[in-house]
């Protein structure tokens, strides 16, 4: 640009003031106002960001606290076996996290704690040789605890706690479709409660607990950061939310607008049902073969040395002791300070410090018979007296044909059901790309999720 | 920097930062925006030379070249100055026309007031519809009798003659 165009650009662009058409405007108000709004953005941007740091703190204390109520791989436990369909079972030990794709089952040793898991549910095995705790990551679970049972079981999950001596009863946590959790009413942790009576707790700091009776349920619900509980009269209330999946054993997976999957979809939910009920049949006829029946008697008899021996050592029986006390201190601890004047930080610390003094008695309890050497041989002989019926269930098993055979079927009606799922998300996707509605004016003949060809080169279930 | 330095900034400079927005090619609405968003920028840096000196336009109008070029990307505007080569031509040329001493340009303004006085007939008759009634070039032509292109090119000569004037009276002022 040369010399002479520049000076037209200027003379053109100042020509408008020149002829008095427009003049400078004055801008110090509007910028000054506008650095004033940035400085108190700035301001609340850095509060949000503390109280995020803040959270994420309390987040990692807590795993933190979490991980040390675990026990770690020197004294971990063997505490029963987990039998998932569509696989052999497996010796699973204190501090193992559990997740099957499909349903599963745990079996506590010595225990008569039987713990169902839903599709999609997994849990962290916590606990001690005092009780039994397991920790609800996410899904749904139903658990049947013999009325003779007298160890303590407890399921946690983020929100609060079911605890139950002998009883039958589900806990769920509720997750939208995109795994995150939910809020509101009925959308966070739901106990169903069969048989029996279950103390629902809500999660710290409320620590409001209900007792739920049989036939009722209990919802704990997470509102501004405080925990409530609050019991439902009828479990049939429940089951009309989501919570009917673990209140029917149902998994309702929906494919609005689309029929023929649908169709399908339940066809091969029904299938694999029964191909599940016939895996279940053969489990129980093999446990009772003479090689699996005498690993049985040797683990319940060392599970019951055990466990005679820990509670006779008046050290261990002192520490439990010592754990109850300090555990019923902590569920009154906010209803109980509340009203004596104490600043909230101060009262903060205070909790703060009652847990932590909690969670160094657990690591004592866990690792009690550890440091104990009769102890720590009783300790050792369970796990390999549960290893062993493991082992030999599993081999047991593995050398039936028909059992094999039903493993992979119901791998294949599995694969089968994520196809179904994946194919019909796939087309969900096109169409909103497409700006379409889900399931309006389809035809399923052009393109429709029923009709999509399977994947070449893909093994397919023949049923 | 305080609100104080700011504001003193804001006073000493936003006239010839106005009037170099518009010279880059700025409608008078975007060019009040990008001052504004100029005085932003450089209230968030940290080292900034004192308001009211030469240096500082020089820098406050660095900004606002870049501001002006993002603003034309963003626009997807096809404009003379879209080029950042041709940008710092611009600014060559706004300090060679004596602007340096002169930061707001208010001397520059005045000439070519001054100067405008001394245009008379059809010529002062087509400078007010262009920049005072905005019309087009067809429109103007019907008004005073020529063509669109010729209009444009009285227009040309016009403005030339105007950069002329104002150059003589800033010399004279300078010598």
């Amino acid at each position: 640009m040369n010399q002479e165009e520049l000076n037209d650009l200027l003379v053109e662009g100042l020509l408008p003031e020149a002829l008095g058409v427009e003049k400078p405007p004055d801008v110090s108000a509007r910028v000054l106002f506008k650095v004033q709004q940035q400085r108190r953005y700035r301001f609340w941007r850095r509060c949000a960001a503390a109280a995020v740091l803040a959270a994420a703190a309390a987040v990692l204390w807590h795993a933190a606290a979490l991980r040390k109520h675990e026990p770690t791989a020197q004294n971990a436990e063997t505490v029963g076996v987990f039998f998932a369909f569509g696989a052999l079972p497996r010796p699973v030990q204190r501090g193992e996290y559990i997740a099957a794709p499909g349903e599963a089952r745990l079996e506590y040793a010595g225990s008569s704690i039987s713990v169902k898991f839903y599709p999609g549910a997994a849990a962290f095995i916590a606990g001690d040789s005092a009780g039994e705790r397991l920790r609800l990551m996410r899904g749904a679970i139903h658990c049947r605890v013999d009325p003779e049972n007298q160890r303590p079981f407890v399921v946690e999950t983020e929100f609060g706690t079911a605890s139950v001596k002998g009883t039958e009863f589900s806990v769920q946590v509720l997750e939208d479709e995109n795994g995150r959790k939910e809020s509101g009413m009925f959308k966070r942790m739901v106990v169903c409660v069969f048989a029996g009576v279950v103390a629902v707790t809500a999660a710290a700091p409320a620590e409001d607990t209900v007792a739920v009776n049989a036939g009722a349920g209990a919802v704990v619900t997470v509102t501004d950061g405080v925990t409530t509980v609050m019991e439902i009269g009828d479990t049939a209330l429940l089951s009309t939310s989501v919570a009917g999946t673990a209140v029917g054993g149902n998994i309702f997976v929906r494919f609005p607008g689309d029929e023929d999957t649908q169709r399908q979809f339940n066809g091969l939910r029904i299938r694999e049902k029964m191909l599940q009920e016939k895996q279940l049949a053969i489990e129980m006829k093999t446990s009772e073969a003479p090689a699996v029946a005498q690993a049985a008697k040797t683990m319940d008899e060392t599970i019951a040395a055990f466990r005679q021996a820990l509670m006779a050592n008046k050290d261990y029986a002192a520490l439990v002791q010592e754990r109850d006390n300090l555990e019923k201190e902590q569920r009154n601890f906010w209803t109980a300070k509340r009203e004596d004047g104490i600043a909230p930080q101060e009262r903060h610390k205070q909790w703060i410090a009652l847990f932590q003094r909690l969670q160094e008695l657990n690591m004592k309890i866990s690792s009690f018979a550890d440091n104990v050497p009769e102890l720590a041989a009783l300790k050792k002989k369970q796990a390999e007296a549960i290893a062993g019926f493991a082992n030999a269930l599993q081999q047991a098993l593995a050398a039936n044909a028909e059992y094999m055979a039903l493993v992979k079927q119901i791998d294949l009606v599995r694969d089968a059901m994520k196809d179904l799922q994946a194919k019909y998300t796939t087309a969900i996707q096109r169409r909103v790309h497409l700006g379409e509605q889900p399931g309006a004016n389809r035809e399923p003949k052009e393109g429709g999720v029923g009709e999509a060809p399977a994947q070449p080169g893909k093994e397919t279930a023949v049923f | 920097m305080d609100d104080n330095t700011l504001t003193a900034m804001v006073k000493a400079h936003q006239a010839g930062l106005y009037r170099f927005a518009r010279y880059l090619g700025a409608d008078a609405e975007s060019a009040e925006d990008i001052v504004q968003e100029t005085f932003l920028a450089a209230y968030k840096q940290k080292v900034f030379p004192p308001a009211g000196t030469p240096q500082c336009g020089a820098w406050l109008r660095a900004i606002l070249r870049n501001l002006f070029h993002t603003h034309l990307r963003r626009e997807k505007r096809q404009a003379l100055f879209i080029n950042a080569e041709v940008m710092r031509q611009a600014e060559v040329h706004w300090q060679s026309e004596a602007l340096v001493e002169d930061q707001d340009a208010t001397a520059y303004v005045t000439a070519l007031r001054q100067c405008l006085r001394q245009t008379n007939g059809r010529d002062r008759e087509m400078l007010r519809l262009r920049y005072e009634q905005n019309l087009g070039l067809e429109e103007i032509g019907a008004k005073v009798g020529l063509a669109g292109e010729g209009v444009k090119t009285a227009l040309r000569r016009l403005r030339a003659k105007l950069a002329d004037c104002v150059r003589r009276r800033l010399r004279g002022f300078a010598s």
